[in-house]
C-alpha cells in the first residue's frame, strides 16, 4: 500500500501533489470549518429558541400564575389563546400530575393526555421525572412530530402558597407546564445558511485552490518545469539554453545558478572546442565504440572524407582503413593501458591508397567518475619532416659521399703526384665528368705532367745523345790514345832504328826499308789519328748541338715549372680563401708547389750540368783541332822525318854527327809523341769526365718513368767501327826488324836538308800549348 | 694551426717579401703591359686579365729599388689594395708559407729608425727574415687618385 502511494507519488507531477494537497488541506480545514460554524449556529439557534422557550414558559407562566391563582380559568384560557394566536408554531400546554392536559393553547386538546403530544418516549420520561422531582429539565429537549422538529421546554408547576386554597398541600408539585416550539423554521434557516456556507466554502475551496493553483503554478510549477525543460535539454547535449528569471526568490536564484552553471559550461565546452579547433594537426575524438564523434578539417582531408559525412556515423576505422587500425590504434592502445600514447610514427594508408607518414598520439577522454568516454587521436602529417629527414639524410650522404669522392679524388691525385714526385711520369689522373675545380686541378696536373715527361722525354733523348757522344768521343779519345802511344812507340822504335842505325854504322837496306815501312805505316797511324780526330770533332759539334737543345728544352721546363708554381700559388690562395674546406686543396698545391720547386731546381741542376757539358765540349773541341793541327803536323813531320831518314840513309855514310842529330831529332820526337800521348790522355779524362757528367744526366732523366712513346732513339753519330788496330796486328806479329832502312829511304824519300832548329821551332809551334 | 696565417712570399731585388693570402686574387705570369699616357711615378700600365683592365704598378720604384727589365718569369700578383684590384709587379714568387703568431715581430717592437711606413711586421723563418707588407697602406691616398683617375 504505501508502496503503491509511493509509486503513484513519484509518478505524478509536482502540480498535481501540489493540488491535491492544496485539495486536501483545504478540503480537511474548511471542512472542520464548516463543521464547526454549523454546529454552532444550529446550537446557538436552538438555545436561542431554549431560552425564548424559557422566557415564553415564564412569561406564560407569571402571566397565567394570577389567574390560575384566583381560579380565572377564562383569562388562562384567553392568555393561552393570545399564544396561539399570536405566537405561531409555539404551542403550550398545562397539565396536572396525572398528565392530564389542563389548559391548552389548542383548545381542542385539553383534557386530552399529554403524552399524545409528547410523543417520545424521553420526553415523557423526563416530563414524568419533572413532575417527580420539581426540578426543570437540565437540557432542551426536541420532539418530531409529523417530520416536525419541535423543541420541547418543560417546568414543574410547584405547588406554592397562593394554590394552596385550591389544591391543598399534599401534592407538591400540581403539575407541569409544557412549551412546544416549533422548530421547522429554524432549522429550515440553519439549513439554509448551511447550504449557503457550504457552497460558498466550496466556492471559497475553489477560488482558493485556483489561487494558489494559479499561484503555484506561476510561481513554482512553470518556472521549475522550464527549469526542468532546459536541465533536459542540457542533458540531452544542448547547452545553448538560458533561463530569464531574474526574480530574486530561491528559484530565481537557482535559475542564476543555472545559467552560470551553464555558461561555466559553455565556457569549458567553449575552452575544449577551442583546444579542439586550435589543433591544426589532424585530430578526432572517439566514442568508445570507436565511432567518430568529431573529426577536425586536417584529419577529414587526410583522410579524404567530409566531416559532416562521418562524424556520429562512421567508426575510426572505416575512416581511416589503414593498417595502424589493425596493429597499432593509439587510442586503443590508450584505452587498454589508461596511458597517453604519445608520439608513435605510423604510416597511413588514404583512401586513394597513398602513404602518408604521420605522428599519432591517442589518448583517452574520461569522465568524472573515471569512466572511458571515448578517445582522441592527434595525428600529425610528418611526410614535410621525413621528406625534409629524407632530403637532409640523402643530402648528407650526397655530401659524404662528395667529400669521400672529393678525399678519394684528393688521395689519388696525390698519389699520383706522389708518384710524379718520386719520377714516375706514366700516371695521369682520372677525370671525372663533372667538370669541377679538381677536374680542372687534375687536368692541369696532367697537362703538367704530359709537358714534365714529354720535355724529360726530350731531355733524356737529348742526355743520351749527349752521353752517347762523348763516349763515343771517349772511346775513340782512347783509341786515339793508343794510337798515340802506338805512336810514340812507333816513334821509339824509329828511334831505336835510327840508333841502330847510328850504332850500325854501316847502313843496312832492310832496316831503312823497313824504317821508311815504319815511317809510311807512322804516316798512315797519324792519318787514322787525324780522321779520329775529325769524327771527335764531329761529335764534340753534335755534342754542342744536343746540349743547345737541352738549353732550349730546359727553358721549356723552366716556363712551365714558372706556370706550375703559378698555379699552385694560385691553387693555394683559393684554398685560402675556401678556408677549413680547401685544407686538402692546399695540401695538394702545397704538393705542387714543392714538384713546381723540385722541378726548378732540377732543371737548374741539368742547366748547370748542360752549361758544363757545352763548356767542355767547347775546350775539348777546341783541344781536337789543336790536336788535328798536331796530327797534321806530326804527319809532316814524319814524312819530313822518312825524308830525314833518307837523307839518314844517303848520309849515314857521310855524317855519324847527322844521323845523331837524326836521332836526337827522333829522341825529341818521341818526347814529343809522348807529350802528346799525355795531353790525348788528359782529353780522354776530360771526355771521361764529360761522361760521367752526362751519365749522372741520364741518370737523372732516368729517374724519371716515362710512357712507352718515349722510347728513346738513340742517334748514330756515324762513326766507323774498326779502324783501330792493335800494335802488334799492325806488325804483323812480327819481332822488329833491324833491317837497314837507309836505301829505301834514299831511293824513295828525297831528303830534304833540314836544320835541327827548323824541327825543333816546327815541334814547339806545334805543341806548345799543349 | 688556426692562428697560422698564410703568406705568399715574393723576391724583390733579393729581398723577400710576404703578403697575406687571403689579400691576393691570383697571380699571373708577367705580360704586356699596355702605358697609358702621362702615367705618373710608380703606376707602369694596365693589363687586361681575362676581359679586366687593372692598373700595373712596380714595387721597385715605390721602393726606391733599380728599375729592371721584365722577363716572361717576373710575376704579377693581383690583389685588392683599399678596395681596388690591381697588379703588382714582383720579381719571383718563391712559396706559400705559414706563419705563426710567434714567428711574426711586429713593426713597434722593431729596432728605431727601421721605416716600418708599408710594413705588417717581420716574419722569421729559420732560413730567413721576410718583409710582410700592409698592403693596405702600400698606396697613399693621392696615388689612390691618381688610379682612379686611370
Amino acid at each position: 500500500m504505501i508502496n503503491w502511494i509511493d509509486k503513484l507519488l513519484k509518478r505524478t507531477g509536482l502540480r498535481v501533489k501540489i493540488l491535491v494537497a492544496t485539495i486536501m488541506v483545504v478540503g480537511v480545514f474548511t471542512g472542520l470549518f464548516l463543521y464547526e460554524a454549523l454546529s454552532s449556529s444550529t446550537e446557538r439557534a436552538l438555545k436561542q429558541i431554549s431560552q425564548s422557550n424559557q422566557s415564553l414558559l415564564k412569561n406564560t407562566y407569571s402571566a397565567i400564575r394570577y389567574p390560575m391563582s384566583v381560579g380565572d380559568s377564562k383569562t388562562v384560557e384567553a392568555q393561552l389563546k393570545d399564544v396561539k394566536e399570536h405566537m405561531e408554531g409555539i404551542e403550550v400546554y398545562i397539565s396536572d400530575f396525572r398528565n392530564t392536559v389542563i389548559y391548552a393553547s389548542e383548545e381542542d386538546r385539553i383534557n386530552t393526555s399529554i403524552t399524545h403530544y409528547l410523543s417520545e418516549k424521553k420526553n415523557q420520561k423526563v416530563l414524568s421525572n419533572v413532575i417527580s422531582t420539581g426540578l426543570p429539565p437540565e437540557e432542551s429537549l426536541t420532539e418530531t412530530e409529523d417530520n416536525e422538529i419541535f423543541m420541547v421546554t418543560m417546568m414543574p408547576l410547584l405547588n406554592e402558597s397562593s394554590c394552596h386554597h385550591c389544591h391543598g398541600t399534599s401534592q407538591r408539585i400540581l403539575g407541569a407546564m409544557v412549551v412546544k416550539h416549533s422548530v421547522k423554521e429554524v432549522y429550515a434557516s440553519l439549513a439554509a445558511a448551511r447550504n449557503r456556507l457550504i457552497v460558498f466554502s466550496a466556492i471559497e475551496i475553489i477560488g482558493i485552490i485556483l489561487v494558489i493553483n494559479f499561484l503555484f503554478n506561476r510561481l513554482v510549477t512553470r518556472r521549475i518545469t522550464s527549469l526542468a525543460e532546459k536541465t533536459g535539454q542540457v542533458s540531452a547535449g544542448d547547452i545553448n539554453v538560458e533561463i530569464h528569471d531574474d526574480s530574486r526568490d530561491s528559484i530565481g536564484r537557482l535559475a542564476r545558478d543555472f545559467n552560470h552553471m551553464i555558461r561555466n559550461i559553455r565556457d569549458r565546452i567553449e575552452y575544449a572546442n577551442s583546444l579542439s579547433r586550435g589543433i591544426t594537426d589532424a585530430f578526432l575524438m572517439v566514442d568508445p565504440d570507436m565511432k567518430i564523434t568529431y573529426i577536425n578539417d586536417a584529419a577529414a582531408k587526410l583522410a579524404g572524407v567530409r566531416p559532416a559525412d562521418v562524424q556520429g556515423k562512421k567508426t575510426c576505422k572505416e575512416v581511416f582503413n589503414s593498417d595502424m587500425c589493425r596493429t597499432s590504434c593509439p587510442i586503443k592502445r590508450a584505452m587498454q593501458t589508461g596511458k597517453v600514447s604519445a608520439g608513435q610514427k605510423v604510416t597511413l594508408k588514404t583512401s586513394e591508397g597513398k602513404e602518408i607518414p604521420i605522428m599519432a598520439s591517442g589518448a583517452t577522454l574520461l569522465d568524472s567518475s573515471g569512466k572511458i568516454l571515448g578517445g582522441f587521436e592527434i595525428m600529425r602529417n610528418i611526410s614535410k619532416e621525413v621528406k625534409a629527414e629524407s632530403i637532409l639524410k640523402n643530402s648528407f650522404l650526397k655530401e659524404e659521399e662528395k667529400k669521400e669522392k672529393l678525399q678519394s679524388r684528393v688521395e689519388d691525385l696525390s698519389n699520383i703526384l706522389n708518384r710524379v714526385s718520386r719520377g714516375d711520369l706514366t700516371v695521369r689522373g682520372k677525370i671525372s665528368s663533372e667538370n669541377d675545380a679538381m677536374d680542372q686541378l687534375v687536368q692541369r696536373t696532367n697537362e703538367t705532367i704530359d709537358r714534365m715527361e714529354e720535355l724529360i722525354g726530350q731531355t733524356k733523348n737529348a742526355a743520351l745523345a749527349v752521353v752517347n757522344g762523348v763516349r763515343y768521343i771517349s772511346e775513340e779519345n782512347q783509341k786515339l790514345s793508343q794510337r798515340t802511344q802506338q805512336q810514340a812507340s812507333t816513334t821509339e822504335e824509329t828511334s831505336g832504328t835510327v840508333q841502330e842505325l847510328v850504332s850500325g854504322i854501316t847502313m843496312n837496306a832492310g832496316n831503312t826499308q823497313r824504317a821508311d815501312r815504319l815511317s809510311k805505316e807512322a804516316v798512315t797511324v797519324a792519318a787514322e789519328g787525324g780522321n779520329t780526330v775529325k769524327n771527335t770533332t764531329e761529335a764534340m759539334n753534335d755534342m754542342a748541338e744536343g746540349s743547345r737543345k737541352v738549353v732550349e728544352m730546359m727553358d721549356l721546363i723552366n716556363e712551365i715549372t714558372f706556370q706550375t708554381s703559378l698555379l699552385s700559388i694560385n691553387a693555394a690562395v683559393e684554398a685560402a680563401r675556401a678556408g677549413e674546406h680547401g685544407r686538402g686543396f692546399a695540401v695538394v698545391a702545397d704538393e705542387i708547389r714543392r714538384l713546381a720547386r723540385r722541378s726548378s731546381s732540377a732543371s737548374k741542376d741539368i742547366q748547370g750540368l748542360v752549361q758544363n757539358i757545352v763548356e767542355r765540349a767547347g775546350t775539348g773541341k777546341e783541344w781536337v783541332g789543336q790536336l788535328e793541327n798536331g796530327f797534321k803536323k806530326i804527319i809532316q813531320t814524319i814524312k819530313e822525318a822518312s825524308d830525314a831518314l833518307g837523307e839518314v840513309s844517303s848520309a849515314t855514310q857521310e855524317s855519324a854527327k847527322g844521323v845523331e842529330q837524326i836521332g836526337q831529332a827522333m829522341g825529341e820526337m818521341s818526347d814529343v809523341v809522348e807529350h802528346n800521348a799525355t795531353l790525348v790522355d788528359e782529353l780522354a779524362n776530360a771526355a771521361e769526365h764529360l761522361n760521367e757528367k752526362a751519365t749522372l744526366l741520364q741518370d737523372m732523366t732516368d729517374k724519371f718513368i716515362l710512357s712507352d712513346r718515349y722510347d728513346i732513339e738513340v742517334e748514330d753519330f756515324g762513326f766507323k767501327k774498326g779502324i783501330l788496330v792493335s800494335k802488334n796486328e799492325r806488325r804483323g806479329n812480327k819481332p822488329l826488324t833491324t833491317k837497314p832502312l837507309r836505301e829505301e829511304l834514299a831511293t824513295q824519300y828525297p831528303i830534304e836538308e833540314k836544320s835541327e832548329d827548323f824541327i825543333g821551332k816546327e815541334l814547339d809551334a806545334g805543341f806548345e800549348e799543349f | 694551426m688556426s692562428d697560422a696565417q698564410q703568406y705568399v712570399v715574393f723576391l724583390i731585388n733579393e729581398q723577400t717579401y710576404g703578403i697575406e693570402i687571403l689579400k691576393i686574387k691570383e697571380v699571373v705570369a708577367y705580360k704586356k703591359i699596355t702605358p697609358l699616357p702621362d702615367m705618373k711615378g710608380f703606376i707602369k700600365g694596365i693589363i687586361n686579365l681575362r676581359g679586366v683592365v687593372l692598373p700595373v704598378f712596380d714595387l721597385r720604384k715605390k721602393f726606391n729599388l733599380p728599375e729592371t727589365s721584365y722577363t716572361p718569369f717576373h710575376t704579377i700578383i693581383v690583389m685588392e689594395i683599399s678596395g681596388r684590384v690591381m697588379g703588382v709587379i714582383v720579381d719571383e714568387i718563391s712559396d706559400v708559407v705559414e706563419l705563426l703568431p710567434e714567428e711574426v715581430q711586429a713593426t713597434s717592437s722593431l729596432p728605431p729608425g727601421v721605416h716600418t711606413e708599408y710594413m705588417k711586421g717581420i716574419g722569421k723563418k729559420e732560413y730567413g727574415l721576410m718583409v710582410l707588407l700592409d698592403i693596405d697602406r702600400l698606396l697613399s691616398p693621392e696615388e689612390l687618385e691618381i688610379l682612379d683617375a686611370a
